[in-house]
């Protein structure tokens, strides 16, 4: 809302320079721009629908300030008994609790509005209109009182308020043909509907040049019967956004009263009694107890008691001092004053949130255990993978569903109902395809490498129609494996760059980790894995299936996901003594057919129990079509150290030759020489 | 046979003209070696009368003396010669680049989470987090934000097919803090929250930190401590001030927006707190009668991007190379 100084200054007098007011305003909760040097505007806050006229901010200001404040006029208006007041029908009491209109004839209709009306309009940043919707618009920017001017020779028989039956539409005065919904009430004759209650009236019922007649309405809307609807209609109205708010009860009649008057001095005509529906006049409200107690506990300090109540007295509350507070009775245009925390605040807001003192902060309130959140591994993590060159990605936790089937083909995603777009239409069940993306837009901007990862919650559905959201840590590496430079030979990231990356994370415990060769349907049938803990499922490492190269624009590029709920915290390390005596070492060059994998070996070798078989490792891999066979030579280094004496020759032999055997009788594998 | 006298001199002459240790070993084992020359001029001594054994004995071991002396000088002189001429060979361009795996960097909202949650930590906030799909109970309605208010139209919100959404700010866990745990409590509550609203200065996903403190006697003036304190050491390398604004949050009662100024630049809107509503904490399970709490809420983008001078929020989820390496930081 927007509002020149000088009308401001007609209710509220004398108030402090424009900069100090707008300062004042805004540290007490209406938020005050100076956006000329004498118009303000305002952004204010749901709670303060009182102050959507220039009336409420001159209340406001006057209360902040210490300014005297004025009442706008109210006059009783010229009528002429003799015009019978329009007929109404139904009105629905619980949506509309108060309705009045009038009508008035023998308007001339060439009326204009009055210049210094225009300009204040204009000021306000509300477009002008024909005369009489000019003036029902200035009376609600002076008033609060939202109102509507009907052309009363379109308007057929009794006016009536009623819910929107199936499938009505209105033609509207802004936003075009409206389907109406049956949660919404409208104004009706007894042919159609004329207007959409609080929030627009219709175009073939709107005053306009020519206007002869009128049926001027000012009502009284329950916030609950507006809120919502202009949105769903895409509308926002100024009417809809003050009857949202909620409007003073018991304005209506003043703003009609106000509104005629302009009317009948500037367009002429005679105005019929008022009919009215419901109530006229304002609920009496409840008086509030405050007390000092909980005055001084909520501030920190402890206001005086005429502080106090010069505050509550200044927005217009009856304030009664009590031995141990306040009981005030709000006025009817602070029918948000309920509860005792509502005068806290406004006590607080006037006296000035500068006087609240600044307390230590308290210490916990008894010794106990720190609380270590789980989630503290995370940032181990992220701190272990931006060691080894990973930087950290923040992706959107929706993404294109058709990219989740590249994944998960069977998976279900939960939809959003009310998506951006389609690309952000689906909740991620993984995280690996946003990532892709992300790599995507690196290499395509020359990142020679890349190697992002992510952690975040993936979601999925559970049963029983919830949700079951779950924190993932994925990666995805592709391009250089380092930046050029002179000391180290070119080449591109692969797969063991990224199992190494991934093996690291899990430090000493990465020898309980298992790979084992797996089939997913994003990821190369021959480069992928899926990864297990003890024997307990953790994620999948692989390359992207080269099918899927062309989607994400990656060649060669390779991924990681874990389930970060799934990996258990390692116990604390357990020291365990090496040998004193030495060691033997031993390296065998073994013939093994291609599908021999280094697993197979380990286990094979592992399976017979050495005990004194320290280290076992694969230390070369060798590939020759010289070899024969569909053969490739394994370089496995064996290193013996026994607990309880020095082994001599004789005895790493014989335990080389019961390996080599073992090797070769269940692998087939032959030493090379 | 030749004098003692003249064997030294030869030797001197030969060690000097030693040109490497090797040489020098060889010398040593000509001369004082158990087949060398003056070794063997020790075993000649018992075939010298006896009133000259004693001199001879003496001249004898005199030059062995000085043999050894001289092998010593030489070879600390050759030794020294050696080691330079190494050092020599062995001299590098120390300004060519290291090899180099660059260090990745942990994302700048990361940090900034991070930042923020332990320094609550310190101050006894227990790290919690609530689901990011919500029903409308906890994201609205126990937030006193029932169906028709207002407040629901600044909370565009994305639905899910069957009814829930995704949660539109971190107070919820508000409501499942104060249902889980009985007071007094202080918890801080990190995470991705979600707004239907996508532009230069809009995201539709962002984080938040939601903090909760529930006690006795809990006013406006612990909350002006506890954030001022925190504050003051987010933005702590230059003058910071603060200042809190009334405001409306319908969850909170009193309300505020708290602004910074830094170093005496612009005041900058930083984050929305306030007393706990009775009615949030009537719904948490909470007795307002006896309890009461405070309770703030900080955009981590915002924060980030004053704390870092990143002038586009985009640029917090384009995921750029070249954005995120400016964040790797030292080890320190």
């Amino acid at each position: 809302m927007r509002c020149g100084l000088d009308w401001l200054a007609e209710w509220a007098a004398p108030l402090p320079p424009a900069a100090e007011l707008a300062a004042r305003l805004t540290a007490a909760g209406l938020e005050a721009e100076l956006r000329e040097p004498d118009l303000l505007e305002f952004d204010l806050t749901p709670n303060r629908g009182d102050c959507l006229s220039v009336r409420g901010l001159a209340r406001e200001a006057a209360a902040l300030t210490e300014a005297a404040y004025r009442e706008p006029p109210a006059p009783a208006g010229a009528l002429d008994p003799r015009l019978p007041p329009p007929a109404l029908g139904e009105v629905d009491a619980a949506g509309c609790p108060g309705y009045s209109l009038r009508r008035i004839d023998g308007l001339d209709p060439a009326a204009r509005t009055p210049d210094w009306m225009a300009a204040r309009l204009e000021r306000a940043g509300v477009r002008g209109h024909a005369f009489l919707v000019d003036v029902t618009n200035y009376v609600m920017l002076e008033l609060g009182q939202p109102l509507h001017a009907f052309d009363a020779a379109r308007v057929a028989g009794a006016v009536s308020v009623r819910p929107a039956r199936p499938g009505e539409r209105l033609e509207a005065l802004a936003g075009g043909e409206l389907e109406l919904a049956e949660d919404m009430l409208v104004i009706a004759d007894e042919t159609r509907a004329l207007a959409a209650a609080g929030i627009v009236g219709g175009a073939d019922s709107a005053v306009g040049a020519g206007t002869a007649s009128a049926l001027l309405e000012a009502a009284l809307f329950a916030p609950a019967a507006v809120a919502g609807r202009a949105r769903r209609l895409k509308l926002h109205t100024e009417s809809a956004h003050r009857f949202e708010r909620g409007v003073e009860p018991g304005l209506a009649l003043r703003a009609l009263r106000r509104a005629t008057a302009l009317i009948l001095e500037h367009a002429g005509g005679r105005a019929s009694p008022i009919a009215s529906r419901g109530r006229t006049g304002a609920p009496p409200a409840a008086p509030v107890r405050l007390r000092a107690r909980r005055l001084h506990a909520a501030l920190g300090y402890a206001p005086q008691a005429a502080e106090a109540t010069r505050a509550l007295a200044a927005l217009g509350c009856r304030v009664r001092e009590e031995a141990d507070g306040w009981v005030a009775v709000p006025p009817p245009w602070r029918y948000d004053l309920a509860l005792e925390e509502d005068l806290v605040e406004e006590v607080a807001r006037v006296l000035g949130y500068d006087r609240i003192p600044r307390a230590a902060p308290r210490p916990p309130p008894a010794w106990r255990r720190p609380e270590r959140p789980w989630t503290a591994r995370f940032w181990r993590c992220r701190a272990r993978l931006a060691e080894r060159g990973w930087s950290e990605a923040v992706t959107y936790s929706f993404t294109e569903e058709r990219l989740e089937r590249l994944f998960a083909p069977g998976a279900a995603p939960l939809r959003l109902r009310n998506p951006l777009a389609a690309e952000q239409a689906a909740l991620r069940t993984t995280l690996c395809p946003s990532l892709l993306r992300a790599a995507q837009y690196n290499r395509n901007r020359r990142a020679p490498g890349v190697r992002l990862f992510e952690i975040a919650r993936v979601y999925a559905p559970a049963d029983g129609g919830g949700v079951d959201e779950r924190w993932a840590l994925a990666g995805v590496a592709a391009g250089a494996a380092y930046p050029a430079q002179w000391g180290a030979q070119a080449r591109a990231l692969d797969f063991y760059d990224v199992k190494g990356d991934l093996e690291s994370l899990f430090g000493a415990q990465a020898p309980a980790l298992s790979f084992a060769p797996a089939a997913h349907p994003a990821l190369h049938p021959g480069r992928a894995a899926r990864i297990a803990l003890d024997g307990r499922p953790l994620g999948v490492v692989g390359a992207l299936h080269p099918e899927l190269e062309e989607e994400f624009g990656l060649a060669d590029a390779c991924l990681f996901e874990l389930e970060l709920e799934a990996w258990p915290e390692a116990p604390p390390a357990r020291f365990a003594p090496w040998p004193e005596y030495p060691e033997a070492e031993r390296d065998l060059a073994l013939l093994v057919h291609e599908d021999v994998t280094a697993a197979a070996l380990e286990d094979c070798v592992r399976g017979l129990g050495v005990e004194a078989l320290r280290t076992l490792a694969v230390f070369d891999v060798y590939r020759d079509p010289a070899l024969g066979g569909n053969r490739k030579s394994v370089g496995l280094r064996l290193i013996f150290q026994s607990l309880s004496g020095t082994l001599c020759d004789a005895e790493v032999d014989g335990l080389v030759a019961g390996i080599v055997g073992e090797l070769s009788e269940r692998l087939g594998a032959e030493l090379r020489e | 046979m030749q004098s003692v006298e003249t064997i030294r001199q030869r030797a001197d002459a030969a060690i000097r003209a030693a040109a490497d240790r090797a040489e020098l070993e060889r010398l040593r084992v000509a001369y004082l070696g158990r087949k060398g020359e003056l070794t063997a001029q020790k075993r000649g001594l018992k075939e010298l009368p006896a009133a000259e054994r004693p001199a001879a004995g003496e001249r004898i071991h005199a030059a062995c003396g000085e043999i050894e002396r001289a092998l010593a000088e030489r070879g600390a002189e050759l030794a020294e010669r050696e080691t330079a001429a190494r050092i020599e060979a062995e001299r590098l361009d120390v300004t060519l680049p290291g090899r180099r795996l660059p260090p990745g960097a942990r994302h700048p909202t990361a940090q900034t989470l991070r930042r923020v949650c332990d320094w609550f930590a310190a101050a006894g906030f227990d790290e919690v987090y609530g689901p990011e799909v919500e029903d409308d109970l906890h994201n609205f309605e126990a937030l006193n934000i029932p169906p028709a208010h207002p407040a629901r139209a600044m909370h565009d919100t994305f639905y899910l097919e069957g009814g829930r959404l995704l949660r539109t700010h971190t107070s919820p866990v508000q409501i499942r803090a104060l249902k889980r745990r009985a007071p007094p409590l202080r918890v801080i509550a990190p995470g991705r929250v979600y707004r239907r609203d996508s532009d230069q200065t809009h995201s539709p996903m962002f984080h938040q930190v939601e903090g909760l403190l529930v006690d006795r006697d809990v006013g406006m003036a612990d909350l002006k401590g506890i954030l001022s304190a925190f504050l003051e050491d987010f933005f702590g390398d230059r003058a910071v001030e603060t200042r809190f604004r009334a405001s409306y949050f319908p969850f909170t009662e009193p309300s505020a927006e708290v602004d910074v100024r830094v170093g005496g630049g612009d005041w900058l809107e930083v984050l929305g707190c306030g007393l706990v509503h009775p009615r949030v904490l009537r719904a948490g399970g909470a007795d307002p009668e006896r309890w009461s709490g405070y309770a703030f809420g900080m955009g981590i983008e915002r924060l980030a991007m004053l704390r870092y001078g990143i002038r586009d929020l985009r640029l917090l989820f384009a995921n750029d190379l070249r954005f995120l390496a400016q964040f790797a930081g030292p080890a320190a």
